[in-house]
């Protein structure tokens, strides 16, 4: 006898799909970007990225100067170094090293080395965890840099090809960071449709940054700069930052013409008509469209908000994707104790009537999140169940507020 | 309120002076605020202190941009910064004339300017510094405070410096005090007590002034396009000057000049750049010949510096 | 070798640091970067860690540098010169480069014995070509007279002040040299801003080493020290003349002192010069002072013993080719704008 499949329709041909880990993704996307140098220090979940893309090196795929160095504070410094010096540069980190890296990260913007970063998104210790959330990058949230956040392994392999573009363009020049969740993208096989090596190459270009270092004319880059100087300096930052919202909209438009796969700053997912919309990032926004098409299903209008480029924060477009929803959660997959949590206040900063929205905290250091504990969030906003100004929790299926009631676990 | 504007040199004291005056104007019942402008700025460099004093709490953290008084304990700062800047008509302007030379004219202003000869005063009360002189004048000018809170001050700010140092600077305090008294009998009197605040002028637009100029993250690509600043006027008191005919041209003061002010011709040593000397003297201590002299900022001499031999010596 | 002459035509021909920066009145370290970079034939690339060498030449929108040079932070210099070194080889395998460069990274004595250790570590083990230069001032002068890890024994500094229950700094300062050369890297040295000759010779063999190559100089600093500034010179040359400062080279692993003083000066010559000293000269401080003179003679004894073990091997063929050969003919009489320079930039490399 024979096992059975459940399904009831034939096979398809995807040859053109490999099933690769979201870490394996970026690394290939750096094989085929080729960059100069890549300076980086190992750190769970990114350890994949780097291995594998030295095994490429190794291997003769291609030419990268893999440096070793001794810290990712080191990484982050010899990157800005070799970007300024006029070779295009990547590195790879998360969690603590990215915490280590964040005073460079800070310069990098400043200084303006567009260097692509990809983050392997972790908890930050303590206690020491090595699983994934988002308070490593909310500790670069004002440091300059552009932030962008897969949902899958092809975003993550498709975000550090647009990345690298976005990073070089003339108008931008900053360091641009890829998030991919720590081990539930890092670590997850799933088909990833490569482009051709050569596409890869075209569309990136070669690295032309304008006045290097190591260029023929003498040069003081990094200044000290007095107060009737930084403010200057730094509002000439935040324009470029700024500026990112149009460009990566010309770059994405371009990969589309490339590759058949259209992204957006923010991907409104069956909001029409919508009576309670939740608004997240990064991986566990696929299992929060499941949870939308069941209900829908099911007969409830919900819908899903799911930000791409967190940093510059697309402020217009979250403000009219959320206009005709009356109610709204916003997921962190981060806390700031104190207050409510960054996405939130993003968000809360974008919308004219805060009044409806609530924030949920969920997924600390690698917690689960269950379609079960997103219709439970959906559920409760419907029901007007959470109190506003207080985040809920998310563990497991169930929402928790503190009003009184002790731990849950 | 009354706000003073202290410019001095890195290492003249003028943050301590600015403490000084705040501390006494605490003890004579004044609220007060005093604080210095940090720059990379090192010993001889221009720098400003301000004291702010009021009738009430000073919320204010503000830099002072009008003040009512301003206090210059380096006279070559005249020469190269416009300290009057924001002065309005009534108000006063007390400057150190120690070392005053023909090349320092006096800024011709409505209100009150009083020059004291303050590093004299500061040499017969046995310290180096006019500052505690020039604190002492203005309070006396200012009517407030008195001469015992100053010296009460002196003791509490200067409290880390041995016994003798503190005593010297109670006498330059009290030197100052007694010169500025003496001064205002032949100044009015009433009006010099009485700041009036000037009619506001517009801030300045430090974007309009950087702003379209700015490089990328304001590198510098062609060192050569931006200004250089002078750092002659750092000097204080003496500068160097050359009698060729000793010299030996071994480069020596070349060397070791840390601000590149020795002029060179080739291989062939000419004199001195006083737009950048900042008579640190170096150049005198290495000379093997004694070629270096150093001589008075007002002695006149040849645009590098070079000297006749009057007679064998 | 570059003598003063060389260098002063140098840096008129090729200026590379320029007046108007705003160091102390007496400090002691442009001389020093003024030698290094009159020393180096060719193009020179800088990379300058926070210190006061970093805020005072740099003031935007003024700089005192003329040629490509570069400031991240304070720790990182040495990461940041990987970097560049990195680029630098990607640009030249790709053609985009035509003559070759030399990277020189200026840090001050915290940027290096201190939060720089790790990341100079960390580059010296993987073998970037440049020249490390630490000027050491002996202190954190940049945020006010700090002490640091190169501090000496005794000095007062704001943070480890003499008291009525303090002496200064209790402890003795790091060989930042032993620690260098024990990285095995080719050229290690320790000069003087005083000892211009020897620094430019030591210069010129990093130059030439196949390899990283670290200078520790002696700089002085008259507010940090407290001396009038017109002694800078003497204070330094005070400090190699007692056998505080050696002067010393360690090539190839090699030990050797590039200068051995006629006679040891006792130390007290130069401790009297510093205010930082002034509280050791009461009368119940002898035993401090005695110590000083204790760290120095052990340090010079080691200096002295390590020097005579590696005479047979600076008397072998391989270290005949760290001699610096004279780049000039002896009739050599540069003047300005005359093709005779060339002659100094196109010397080829004897290593
Ligand atoms: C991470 C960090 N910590 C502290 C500082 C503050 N800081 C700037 S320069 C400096 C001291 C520099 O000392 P040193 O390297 O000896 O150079 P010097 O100022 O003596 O020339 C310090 C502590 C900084 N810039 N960065
Ligand atoms: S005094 Fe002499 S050494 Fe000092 S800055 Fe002037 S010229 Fe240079
Ligand atoms: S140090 Fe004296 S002798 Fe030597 S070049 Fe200068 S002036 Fe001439
Ligand atoms: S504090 Fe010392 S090291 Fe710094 S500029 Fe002044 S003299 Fe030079
Ligand atoms: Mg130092």
């Amino acid at each position: 006898m024979t096992p059975r499949l459940p399904f009831h329709t034939p096979g398809v041909d995807l040859h053109h799909l490999r099933v690769i880990t979201g870490a394996q993704g970026v690394a290939h996307a750096m094989r085929q970007i080729d960059p100069d140098v890549f300076p980086v220090y190992p750190i769970t979940p990114q350890t994949p990225i780097i291995q594998t893309l030295s095994q490429f090196v190794a291997d003769g795929l291609c030419h990268t100067h893999v440096l070793d160095v001794e810290s990712e504070h080191s990484a982050m410094s010899a990157a800005v170094g070799a970007a300024l010096a006029g070779a295009r540069t990547m590195t790879a980190t998360a969690s603590q090293g990215l915490a280590l890296m964040v005073e460079v990260i800070y310069l990098a913007a400043s200084l303006r080395a567009p260097v692509v970063i990809a983050v392997g998104n972790r908890a930050l210790s303590g206690p020491i965890n090595i699983h994934g959330d988002h308070s490593d990058a909310m500790l670069a949230r004002d440091s300059g840099a552009i932030q962008i956040f897969a949902e899958t392994a092809e975003e993550a392999y498709d975000f550090t090809i647009i990345g690298t573009k976005l990073a070089e363009h003339k108008r931008i020049l900053l360091p641009v960071m890829v998030g991919l969740d720590g081990f539930t993208i890092t670590h997850s096989a799933e088909p990833v449709a490569l482009l051709p090596d050569s596409a890869v190459k075209d569309f990136v270009g070669p690295y032309a940054y304008p006045s290097p270092l190591l260029g023929n004319q003498a040069g003081t880059y990094g200044p000290f700069s007095m107060p009737d100087s930084y403010f200057d300096l730094k509002y000439q930052e935040i324009e470029a930052v700024e500026a990112a919202l149009e460009v990566f909209e010309l770059v994405a438009e371009e990969f589309f013409r490339l590759s058949g796969r259209r992204y957006q700053a923010v991907e409104a997912y069956r909001l029409e008509d919508a009576e309670a919309a939740l608004v997240m990032m990064g991986s566990h926004s696929g299992t929060a469209k499941e949870v939308v098409d069941k209900m829908r299903d099911q007969g409830t209008r919900v819908g899903l908000v799911e930000i791409r480029l967190y940093r510059p924060f697309p402020r217009h477009a979250i403000e009219q994707a959320l206009a005709q929803v009356p109610r709204v959660a916003v997921l962190d997959k981060a806390s700031s104790p104190g207050t409510l949590p960054p996405l939130f206040l993003d968000v809360a900063a974008s919308v004219a009537n805060t009044s409806k929205l609530v924030s949920v905290i969920y997924g600390l250091g690698g917690r689960d999140v269950p379609m079960a504990g997103l219709q439970d969030i959906l559920e409760g906003v419907l029901a007007d169940r959470f109190p506003p100004r207080e985040p809920g929790y998310l563990f497991g299926n169930k929402v928790w507020h503190k009003e009184g009631k002790s731990w849950p676990i | 309120m009354l706000e003073i504007r202290f410019h001095g040199r890195g290492g003249q004291g003028a943050k301590t002076a600015s403490q000084l005056l705040a501390v006494a104007f605490l003890e004579a019942g004044r609220f007060v605020q005093a604080f210095p402008e940090y720059g990379p700025e090192r010993t001889g460099a221009p720098m400003m202190a301000y004291t702010r004093v009021d009738e009430r709490p000073i919320r204010l953290h503000a830099a002072i941009s009008e003040p009512d008084v301003v206090v210059v304990l380096d006279p070559s700062l005249v020469l190269e910064q416009n300290v009057t800047e924001g002065l309005g008509s009534q108000g006063f302007l007390v400057v150190n004339s120690g070392g005053l030379g023909s090349r320092v004219i006096l800024p011709d202003i409505e209100g009150i300017v009083l020059a004291v000869p303050a590093d004299e005063l500061a040499e017969k009360s046995g310290t180096r510094h006019a500052n505690t002189v020039m604190a002492g004048a203005v309070a006396a000018l200012l009517g407030e405070p008195s001469l015992e809170q100053l010296l009460g001050a002196v003791d509490d700010v200067l409290a880390r410096l041995p016994e003798s140092l503190r005593l010297h600077n109670r006498q330059s305090v009290q030197e100052g005090y007694t010169y500025g008294v003496n001064a205002l009998r032949t100044l009015d009197a009433s009006s010099a007590k009485k700041p009036v605040h000037p009619a506001p002028q517009p801030a300045r637009d430090t974007q309009a002034a950087h702003g379209p100029k700015l490089g990328r993250a304001g590198a510098l690509i062609r060192p050569g396009d931006y200004p250089v600043p002078l750092t002659g006027g750092w000097r204080m008191g003496k500068k160097p000057a050359v009698f060729l005919n000793r010299c030996v041209n071994c480069l020596l003061c070349w060397q070791f000049c840390p601000d590149g002010a020795v002029v060179v011709d080739g291989t062939t040593f000419l004199g001195f750049d006083y737009a950048y000397c900042k008579g640190c003297e170096i150049c005198d201590a290495v000379c093997p010949t004694k070629a270096v002299v150093m001589i008075d900022e007002e002695s006149p001499v040849g645009s590098l510096g070079q000297l006749k031999e009057v007679s064998a010596s | 070798m570059a003598n003063i002459k060389e260098m002063a035509a140098h840096s008129q021909i090729d200026p590379r640091f320029g007046s108007g920066h705003s160091l102390c009145r007496g400090c002691g370290i442009p001389s020093i970067v003024r030698t290094v970079l009159s020393s180096i034939p060719g193009p020179v690339a800088v990379i300058n860690a926070t210190s006061c060498l970093e805020v005072a030449t740099t003031r935007y929108p003024f700089t005192a540098w003329k040629i490509p040079w570069m400031h991240v932070a304070f720790e990182n210099s040495a990461a940041v010169a990987s970097g560049v070194e990195a680029a630098y080889h990607a640009l030249k395998a790709r053609g985009e480069l035509s003559e070759p460069m030399t990277l020189v990274v200026f840090a001050g004595d915290g940027g290096t014995y201190d939060i720089g250790l790790q990341a100079l570590s960390g580059a010296l083990e993987r073998g970037h070509r440049f020249i490390y230069v630490c000027y050491d001032n002996e202190a954190y002068m940049n945020t006010g007279i700090q002490r640091s890890s190169a501090t000496p024994f005794g000095a007062s500094t704001t943070t480890s002040p003499a008291g009525r229950a303090a002496m200064g700094k209790p402890e003795p300062r790091k060989n930042i040299v032993e620690i260098v050369a024990a990285h095995r890297i080719p050229y290690v040295a320790q000069a003087a801003m005083s000892h211009w000759q020897d620094l430019s010779n030591k210069v010129q063999r990093a130059y030439h080493a196949e390899g990283p190559a670290f200078l520790n100089v002696l700089s002085a600093c008259p507010p940090g020290w407290g001396h009038e500034p017109r002694d800078a010179v003497r204070v330094v040359r005070l400090a190699v003349d007692s056998g505080y400062w050696p002067l010393v080279e360690v090539i190839e692993g090699h030990w050797r002192l590039s200068y051995r003083p006629s006679e040891r000066v006792p130390v007290m010559q130069w401790l009297t010069l510093q205010g930082r000293f002034r509280h050791l000269f009461q009368p119940d401080q002898e035993e401090a002072l005695e110590k000083i003179q204790t760290i120095i003679d052990d340090e010079w004894e080691r200096m002295t013993q390590r020097d005579a073990q590696s005479a047979s091997w600076f008397a072998s063929e391989q270290a005949r080719r760290w001699e610096v050969l004279p780049t000039l003919p002896d009739s050599w009489e540069p003047r300005l704008g005359e093709p005779m320079w060339e002659h100094f930039r196109k010397t080829p490399n004897p290593a």
